[in-house]
């Protein structure tokens, strides 16, 4: 007779990544001597969990990714440090000879029941977003006085030093059924949760002896649960026993991760910040010496150091007395986390330091407390996930680099080229040596899209190998590394939004389309400190042929374009309302700009939520500023004049009010440049610049020339021909029909004349088909 | 934020502002008592829990809430008296800075009195010491002629002596607190000598506030700054709790003017979203906006409800329309720049427009106010 399910089998609620825990779960496994291990990590990777075991640098990571029968892929994380508990429960279970086994449901079978789940192409399945955004936490927090989630579980679990296994298991316990009994807990749990305690039991059946589970603090109730009542009365289909359907290729493998990566995310996937920290939290406890926060100082101090920063001993001691205060007001024993940070930011910083702000210091401080570990497998480990993705694409399009280099040139109006042409911008976006981009078309200046074209040249390079596996830092699979090191660069470039801009062109290129929604954040985040508008506008530029006009790169999920572009031609507006330059020089700049503001409001408005009124009462506000120089007012009554939102009179009062000689020229360049066509069509315009013209003295005149020189270069020479016969009509100088004749250029015998005639019917009637434009 | 119905004290009934140490004096006194087996640095009233407590307020402990911040901010704040630095507290005005002051001065000295009010035309007499000329001139230089300052008496009696404003002192007058924080003594060369040298008595420190964004404020010299340890104020972050606290301290305002009225609770959500805005820099939805160079500090959205209030009570049959508020946000946040009026038109036309309700639909319409400056 096996003993009662509740003496052989303990239930180890953990916060992943917390070295408490690993603690808890390594003493129990060396004291209790389980006969097995259960650990909440992907079941099918029971398979390769000897591979776990070879001397590993941590932190690596559990990689399983999965392409869902309608092609998209997603992946999970489920990273391993060393002060990680499921890590100490596989290393620990080793060392007692006890069987450890993985019984989370399968990443490929999570996704497959939760099609379109996550936004997010890959997820971190070691963060706790159950516990972080719970309203229990939340009301705890507020009781205990502290501002966060990790605050609390400092406070609760990790900074008492004599925390016993049984204390900690009684009050892990309490604080997981009490968040979880407040919480409503998702279909997606609940099928994991069925399948742990599936699991569970068959692993009851098999062995006979002790049995631990180590699982996630939010699961323990619904497992504990299931011991209690073995049958469960209404069975949730948990999925996890049918093969992979087919369509559905998957795979899992470890691959290296780093605590930079463990530190980053935010949000959602938001895992125990700080590993740094809790890395020397651990190596001291775990070899059950006390904790020195010292040594964690020494290390700021010498960081600082590094980025010359003077700081004294006697900053430093400051520090340390400020921080052994703060933490016995606290209580705590040893010096804690937010202890440090709170201590060092009152001692050292002497500025002002915003919510969220950033500050020399503190950049310091997290980059110790981040740590700078950088995981490596041992060798016999399978490669990691990404050499196989990129050989594998490579050997597909037969791009594989050999002994002798080579040139291809790529046609991108083929769809195979197209596929060919994503791969190498893949690799150059990676940095991986010998894929470079010799020539070709210029998509982000976009002068000739008749014809698409690329040249290439591949070589091969003796680390071509080695870069692969060091790019798979940035992921698993080649288009999440892409857009990871991508986003990575963006957050280099700083400031510059029109580079930061060209990159998503450059995404476009390499079919990130799918992966664009990260780096279309990033932007909407850079553009409200954007400040230029010759920037802004060169952006919006490149947004809107990604959005509207491209045919070549095919960009998938587009739509998620539309905020940015809708946010980038607001920005745009506005910078154009808080430009004051005076200067002509580099006001011409700003025409094109305007044009593409044009062009946004007019042709996106009703797609992406634009309203065109704020355009007008933008440039109706700019056309009267007197702040303004006289080509952007031009420019602007130009634009309300093609709109049909000002009237000839109105053009009419404006040209008087510049009718001044110095400014003459550069109001009529800013008006030709945006009313081109109604500019030509307005005799009286004509008339009335020819009568300030024949007002001016001769050196007035001469002072004028060169701008109005400047503000006919708009027209094409057949347009300038058409106005000139125009003003002489309406003189009356030379006879209607005794016009000089146009030069040679101009002519054009009536057969051409008949076939442009033919020409522009057709083309009326193509754009009057598509609702395009009214004539 | 105080206490509206004023405390049994009978000595600050027809006080205009009673110090908080009056004004608390049952809260505090109640305190002391249970406080009196905890262990205290040397020279303070209250333990460093306990003056938390009090700063914070705790409707468990019967202590009325008073400074709204984070617990871990209040608890750096404290740690930094009890060491050998000061405590330079920083911020945008109207971050309530001057109020913390006071509050832990009272906590921890039992007297928020000893303030030196720091500005272009302060001397060195009002910080340190000066004279009764007559004495001086009668009996010479001694104990009996010296006129104490502040900063004198907080070191002879141990107590926090709070600098406001130190940033508005001309550089060599801040800096006369140099060799007081680090020697921790006074020097006083007209006296004899055993007297010519005041030690500083347990549980004196300097507590300084300073504005960043003000104009008129003088730099600070690093010697200075190496003396104190900085902590910043930040502006409210939570919207709820801002709503709150404008509610609470229009609502005492206007029964201090004895006007019976309250600002309407869609008018406050209104006023502080608008200033939470336009100070973040960021809409609710997260949408990037300008920050206007003008401060818009909760003291600010606080004083633009009261006038708002009272306008209405006055001249609209105590109806509060946002027309009152636009014009009265207008005098705030658009004082004297023209590029601020840009940003806040372009919140107008670009944010508030977008916005649903009756309340934003009125704000909006009241724009044109902005035109008549």
């Amino acid at each position: 007779m096996t003993p009662e399910p509740s003496q052989r089998v303990r239930l180890v609620p953990v916060r992943h990544h917390s070295p408490a825990c690993a603690r808890v779960v390594r003493d129990l496994i060396r004291n209790w001597r389980p006969e097995a291990v259960l650990i909440e990590g992907p079941a099918d990777f029971n398979p390769q969990l000897h591979e776990l075991l070879l001397p590993h640098r941590l932190p690596v990571a559990i990689y399983s990714h999965v392409r869902l029968a309608d092609g998209a892929r997603r992946g999970a994380y489920y990273p391993f440090c060393v002060y990680s508990p499921e890590w100490q429960a596989v290393t620990a279970a080793h060392e007692t000879g006890a069987a450890a086994r993985f019984i989370d449901l399968p990443w490929a079978s999570q996704c497959r029941d939760d099609p379109g789940g996550g936004a997010a192409p890959s997820a971190q399945r070691y963060a706790e977003p159950q516990l972080r955004y719970s309203q229990y936490v939340k009301n705890l927090c507020a009781a205990m006085g502290v501002d966060d989630f990790d605050a609390l579980w400092d406070e609760l679990f990790e900074a008492d030093p004599g925390l016993s296994a049984d204390e900690y298991l009684t009050r892990a316990g309490l604080f997981c059924s009490q968040a979880r009994a407040l919480e409503h807990v998702s279909i997606h749990d609940r099928r994991r949760e069925a399948f742990m305690a599936r699991e569970l039991l068959r692993a009851m059946e098999e062995f006979p002896g002790r049995i631990l589970v180590v699982t996630g603090g939010f699961h323990t109730p619904a497992l504990l649960a299931a011991l209690m009542t073995p049958e469960p009365a209404a069975p949730v289909p948990d999925g996890g026993a049918a093969p992979e359907p087919a369509g559905c290729e998957a795979g899992i493998a470890l691959t290296p991760y780093s605590y930079e990566r463990l530190d980053r995310l935010i949000g959602y996937d938001a895992g125990m910040p700080n590993p740094g920290f809790y890395h020397c939290v651990w190596r001291d406890r775990s070899e059950d010496r006390p904790f020195h926060a010292e040594a964690v100082l020494a290390a700021v101090v010498a960081a600082l150091r590094r980025r010359k920063q003077c700081l004294s001993a006697a900053d430093a001691i400051a520090c340390l007395t400020a921080a052994r205060t703060l933490a016995a007001i606290r209580g705590h024993a040893d010096v804690w986390r937010r202890d440090l940070i709170d201590a060092m930011r009152g001692s050292l910083i002497k500025d002002e330091v915003t919510r969220g702000g950033t500050h020399p210091l503190l950049d310091a401080i997290a980059e110790v407390f981040r740590g700078d570990a950088r995981g490596r497998l041992a060798e016999g480990t399978s490669l990691p996930p990404l050499v196989r993705d990129v050989m594998n694409r490579l050997e597909a399009h037969q791009l594989t680099p050999t002994g002798a280099p080579c040139e291809i040139m790529l046609d991108l109006a083929d769809a195979a080229a197209r596929d060919c042409s994503r791969l190498l911008h893949l690799m150059q976006i990676l940095e991986i040596p010998g894929f470079l981009k010799a020539d070709g078309t210029d998509l982000t200046l976009r002068q000739d899209l008749a014809s698409v074209w690329e040249r290439w040249e591949i070589t091969w390079s003796p680390d071509l190998n080695a870069r692969i596996i060091e790019a798979s830092r940035y992921g698993a699979n080649l288009l999440e590394a892409a857009a990871a090191a991508l986003a990575e660069r963006m957050d280099k470039h700083g400031r510059d939004f029109a580079a930061a801009a060209a990159m998503l062109v450059e995404a476009a290129l390499a079919g990130l389309g799918a992966q664009s929604g990260t780096l279309c954040a990033r932007l909407e985040g850079m553009l409200k400190d954007a400040g230029d508008f010759f920037a802004v506008a060169t952006a919006l530029g490149h947004f809107m042929f990604l959005h509207s006009y491209d045919h070549v790169l095919e960009l998938e999920r587009r739509e998620q374009l539309g905020p940015l572009l809708r946010e980038t031609a607001m920005r745009g507006l506005w910078l154009l309302e808080s430009h004051s330059s005076q200067n002509v020089q580099d006001d011409q700049g700003l025409l094109p700009g305007i044009q593409r503001l044009l062009d946004a409001f007019e042709r996106c408005h009703d797609r992406i939520g634009l309203r065109l009124d704020d355009l007008v009462d933008v440039l109706l506000r700019v056309e009267r500023d007197p702040a303004q120089g006289p080509l952007v007012r031009g420019a602007a009554v130009g634009v309300l004049w093609t709109l049909r939102r000002a009237d000839p009179e109105q053009v009419l009062s404006d040209l008087r009010l510049f009718a001044d000689p110095n400014r003459l020229g550069d109001f009529l360049s800013g008006l030709f440049a945006l009313a081109r066509e109604p500019a030509q069509r307005e005799l009286e315009l004509l008339r009335a610049i020819d009568a300030r013209l024949c007002s001016f003295s001769d050196e007035e005149f001469l002072l004028a020339a060169p701008s109005l020189r400047l503000a006919y270069t708009f027209f094409t020479p057949r347009e300038k021909h058409h106005l000139a016969g125009n003003l002489l009509r309406l003189s009356g100088e030379p006879p209607a029909g005794q016009l000089p004749p146009a030069s040679p250029a101009l002519m054009a015998s009536p057969e051409t004349a008949l076939r442009a005639l033919a020409f522009e019917s057709r083309l009326s009637q193509t754009l009057n088909r598509y609702g395009i434009r009214q004539p | 934020m105080k206490n509206q119905a004023g405390s049994a004290n009978a000595s600050i009934k027809g006080m205009q502002r009673p110090a908080a140490e009056l004004l608390y004096a049952e809260e505090l006194a109640k305190l002391a008592e249970r406080d009196a087996k905890n262990v205290k640095p040397p020279g303070w009233r209250l333990s460093p829990r306990a003056v938390v407590d009090f700063v914070l307020g705790d409707p468990a402990k019967e202590l009325q809430p008073k400074f709204v911040g984070s617990r871990s901010f209040v608890e750096c704040c404290i740690v930094a008296l009890a060491t050998n630095r000061g405590l330079m507290l920083i911020g945008e005005p109207g971050t309530a800075k001057s109020y913390l002051s006071e509050l832990l001065s009272a906590a921890i000295s039992g007297d928020s009195t000893l303030t030196i009010q720091g500005s272009a035309g302060t001397t060195e007499d009002q910080i340190k010491y000066s004279w009764n000329y007559a004495l001086l001139l009668a009996e010479g230089p001694g104990e009996r002629a010296l006129v104490p300052a502040p900063l004198h008496r907080g070191m002879q009696e141990g107590k926090i002596v709070r600098f406001e404003e130190l940033t508005r002192c001309p550089l060599e007058i801040q800096d006369t607190l140099l060799s007081v924080l680090s020697e921790r003594v006074l020097h006083v060369p007209e006296l004899n000598a055993e007297a010519s040298t005041l030690y500083a008595k347990n549980g004196f420190n300097v507590l300084a506030t300073a504005n960043i964004r003000d104009r008129g404020v003088n730099e600070m010299s690093s010697a200075l700054k190496r003396r104190f340890n900085f902590e910043t104020v930040q502006p409210l972050g939570d919207i709820a709790e801002e709503m709150a606290l404008v509610q609470r301290e229009t609502g005492r305002l206007l029964q201090q003017a004895g006007v019976a009225l309250t600002l309407p609770p869609d008018k406050t959500e209104l006023l502080v979203t608008v200033f939470h805005e336009l100070r973040q820099g960021k809409t609710l939805e997260g949408k990037g906006l300008e920050p206007l160079t003008t401060v818009m500090s909760t003291a600010e959205a606080v004083s633009v409800g009261f006038a708002s209030a009272l306008h209405a009570y006055y001249y609209n049959d105590g109806r509060v329309l946002a027309s009152h508020l636009v014009k009265n946000m207008v005098g705030s946040a658009i004082k004297d720049s023209a590029d601020d009026l840009k940003r806040v038109r372009h919140y107008f036309n670009h944010v508030a427009a977008g916005r649903k309700g009756d309340a934003w639909r009125e704000f909006h319409e009241a724009r044109r106010y902005l035109d008549e400056l």
